[in-house]
């Protein structure tokens, strides 16, 4: 399942397997999984719940590590490379849950991610390129002075959505990104990230039930009882 | 330096949280900086009882080690030894004295009206002096130099002496004059010259304490003219006591050990006193005051500690998501215990600064009222001290004589509380220490984890 380029795909998975060890029992949610990502491409991960997709972004973005197998980064394991720098300098992710910094206001959470990965915009200040990216997701600018936990739900997914866009990485991660916007949000959010991957030759990964959001992507992977599969699409 | 940034961010943003944390600090900063303040006061006023009473030290004949048997002599130490004592560095002015039965020859008569004979016919005390400024009497004023001069080091060796008033009178004596002494033996006599004439204010008949003779007969001399008049002398010049004054009432405890070296065992059946007594009495409320406020001070500390601790952890508990976004972002675990560091850094800072602004105040009122209230106590209990009856040791009546009060030694009942960067600095290191072990310890706990678990835990 590896597309055959001469350059390392941006993110490979090499065996990977990845078991929840609870009180009682062990329970492995990925099975041997072996894939490899590329630039310029916008990735769908379908599947039911509880089959991975989560603990599969997990390690994809290096938040945790596989119980076995290898994440590597262009050609380099992430342990090697080191997870924290990973996820600073080379991958961002989107949560269902947001995750915003709650004592900030919209602007300070995009600005405050930008200054940790060190993104400074080639024209313009962080603020000026923050409160582009904002008012793009369609929050409006009076939105953005506010202290997130004013903001709906609707609104602290698109300033989680403008937090990662923001960081100029390699790779974007999205966990359920459209799942609480509107069909309009939701296409501006989808266009984004086909522009992200098409003009911008990012690898954009999305974990998503939505159809209108996988018949957009370039490849949709399904994840069912820990296996990880293409789908051949029409 | 964005962890700065953010942490002015969260403390902005969570007021409530960020008082509730200043208040518990300012509490703890109050009362660890009173006692501080409290302990400093009272051991600048101990300082100043020391110096009141005089950086002196007696070097005096132990009872106590003169022990039983029929020979009971008072012990003695070699001048050298003491001129030895006299010259370490503590030491600002020394003197030394022995006694012994002198009497007057040539026509001289003593004073009348006093104790009869206690030193025999025609005897007195001819008491050698190294200093006669130095003698205590002088020093507290209750002698009054009329003519003349002191004796002092230099006459060692001569044949001087101090004459009284009323003994001077009688015999017709000035400053100048001579007057023949005989040792107590009667086989060496020699003229002295009336170097001073003073004056005792204690009555003829009210006889000397130590010697039992009329105070006006009385005789101060250079301890080399005197010793010439004892035929069993036949050594070094030897002393029964000697009094020192040194430079700081400070140096007394390094002085006593310094003494203790150079004279070795030429000060057995001797002990070196330092008005401890006077001191004790002086200071005794003082010291009762400082223990308390030590034990509230640290009391309250600990109970701060322990509610500003319960705090923090539940703030760095309640955090934890927030830390596992940090972390998801590639912020270094570094970085975000700066920044919890820096709140409290901040929030200590802000409390120690309050407190240093009114705690001085508050301390001196809380101090002097309890200072006010042990010294009224002690000064109560002085008053109201009874010697035994006469021709009693009072240990019948249940009067322990070594409790009696000792005069001129008030219990002090004034402290000046003054702040200082010292004290400041004590508060920071307390406050600062018990802050950071306070963020370090649940902190460093939830850092352990990877921002996957930490951000999903519970959920």
């Amino acid at each position: 399942m590896t597309s055959a380029t001469a350059a390392p795909p941006v993110l490979r998975l090499a065996g990977v397997s990845h078991t929840y060890s609870g009180q009682r029992r062990r329970t492995t949610v990925l099975k041997d999984i072996d894939y490899a990502f590329e630039r310029g491409t916008l990735y769908t991960i379908l599947g039911p719940s509880g089959s991975g997709k989560t603990t599969l972004l997990s390690l994809a973005s290096g938040l945790d590590t596989p119980t076995s197998g290898t994440v590597s980064f262009e050609g380099q394991d992430l342990a090697e490379l080191g997870l924290g720098r990973y996820r600073n300098q080379h991958a961002a992710t989107i949560f269902q849950q947001y995750n915003l910094l709650t004592y900030m206001t919209a602007l300070q959470n995009v600005t405050c991610a930008m200054e940790i990965t060190g993104t400074k915009p080639t024209t313009g200040s962080r603020k000026a390129r923050a409160l582009h990216l904002l008012e793009k997701i369609g929050l409006d600018r009076a939105m953005t002075t506010r202290n997130v936990l004013q903001l709906s739900g609707g609104q602290q997914q698109r300033v989680a959505i403008a937090r990662a866009l923001a960081c100029d990485v390699d790779i974007l991660f999205a966990d359920e990104p459209t799942g609480n916007l509107d069909e309009d949000t939701a296409q501006g959010i989808i266009d984004t990230f086909r522009e992200l991957a098409h003009e911008q030759d990012k690898c954009v990964v999305v974990v998503t039930h939505s159809q209108q959001l996988a018949a957009q992507s370039d490849r949709i992977l399904t994840l069912r009882k820990g296996k990880l599969t293409e789908q051949v699409k029409a | 330096m964005n962890f700065v940034k953010r942490a002015g961010f969260s403390l902005w943003s969570r007021k409530g949280r960020t008082l509730i944390t200043l208040a518990t600090f300012l509490v703890i900063s109050v009362m660890v900086l009173a006692g501080v303040l409290i302990n400093d006061a009272t051991a600048q006023a101990e300082q100043d009882a020391k110096r009141s009473v005089g950086a002196e030290v007696n070097l005096e004949a132990d009872l106590s080690q003169l022990g039983g048997g029929s020979e009971l002599r008072a012990p003695r130490i070699d001048t050298a030894t003491v001129d030895k004592a006299g010259a370490l560095p503590q030491v600002r002015k020394y003197t030394y004295s022995m006694w012994d039965r002198v009497l007057l020859k040539g026509g001289a008569e003593l004073v009348d009206g006093g104790p009869k004979d206690p030193m025999g016919p025609g005897g007195t005390v001819g008491m050698g002096v190294l200093d006669t400024s130095l003698l205590p009497d002088f020093r507290s004023g209750k002698f009054t130099l009329l003519s003349g001069e002191h004796l002092t080091a230099a006459d060692k060796d001569k044949k001087r002496v101090l004459i009284e008033e009323r003994l001077a009178k009688k015999n017709k004596l000035n400053v100048g004059d001579t007057i023949t002494l005989t040792g107590n033996d009667e086989k060496a006599t020699a003229d002295f010259t009336v170097a001073a004439v003073y004056r005792d204010p204690s009555p003829v008949t009210e006889p000397d304490g130590e010697y039992g003779i009329s105070p006006a007969n009385m005789l101060y001399g250079t301890v080399g003219g005197l010793s010439a008049l004892s035929s069993e002398r036949n050594g070094p010049l030897e002393a029964g006591r000697a009094t020192f004054l040194l430079q700081d009432a400070d140096m007394q405890g390094a002085f006593k050990d310094e003494v203790k070296k150079v004279a070795g065992s030429a000060l057995d059946g001797f002990k070196l006193d330092a008005n401890d007594k006077a001191i004790r009495q002086m200071t005794g409320p003082l010291k009762s005051i400082s223990t308390t406020a030590t034990l509230a001070m640290w009391l309250m500390a600990l109970a701060g500690a322990a509610v500003l601790t319960l705090l923090v952890n539940l703030a760095v508990k309640q955090r934890r998501k927030e830390y596992g976004v940090l972390l998801a972002m590639g912020e270094k675990k570094s970085k975000l215990i700066a920044q919890q560091a820096l709140e409290i850094v901040v929030v200590a800072a802000l409390a120690i600064g309050l407190s240093s602004l009114f705690a001085p105040q508050l301390t001196q009122s809380a101090g002097q009222a309890l200072l006010g209230k042990e010294a009224t106590s002690a000064q109560h209990k002085i008053d109201s001290w009874q010697d035994p009856p006469s021709g009693s040791t009072g240990l019948g009546e249940g009067i322990d004589p070594n409790d009696k009060p000792v005069e001129d030694a008030d219990p002090i009942d004034k402290i000046t509380v003054r702040l200082d960067p010292a004290d400041l600095a004590t508060l920071g290191a307390i406050g600062l220490g018990i802050g950071l072990l306070a963020t370090a310890i649940p902190a460093g706990a939830v850092l352990r984890l990877n921002p996957r678990t930490i951000l999903t835990k519970g959920k």
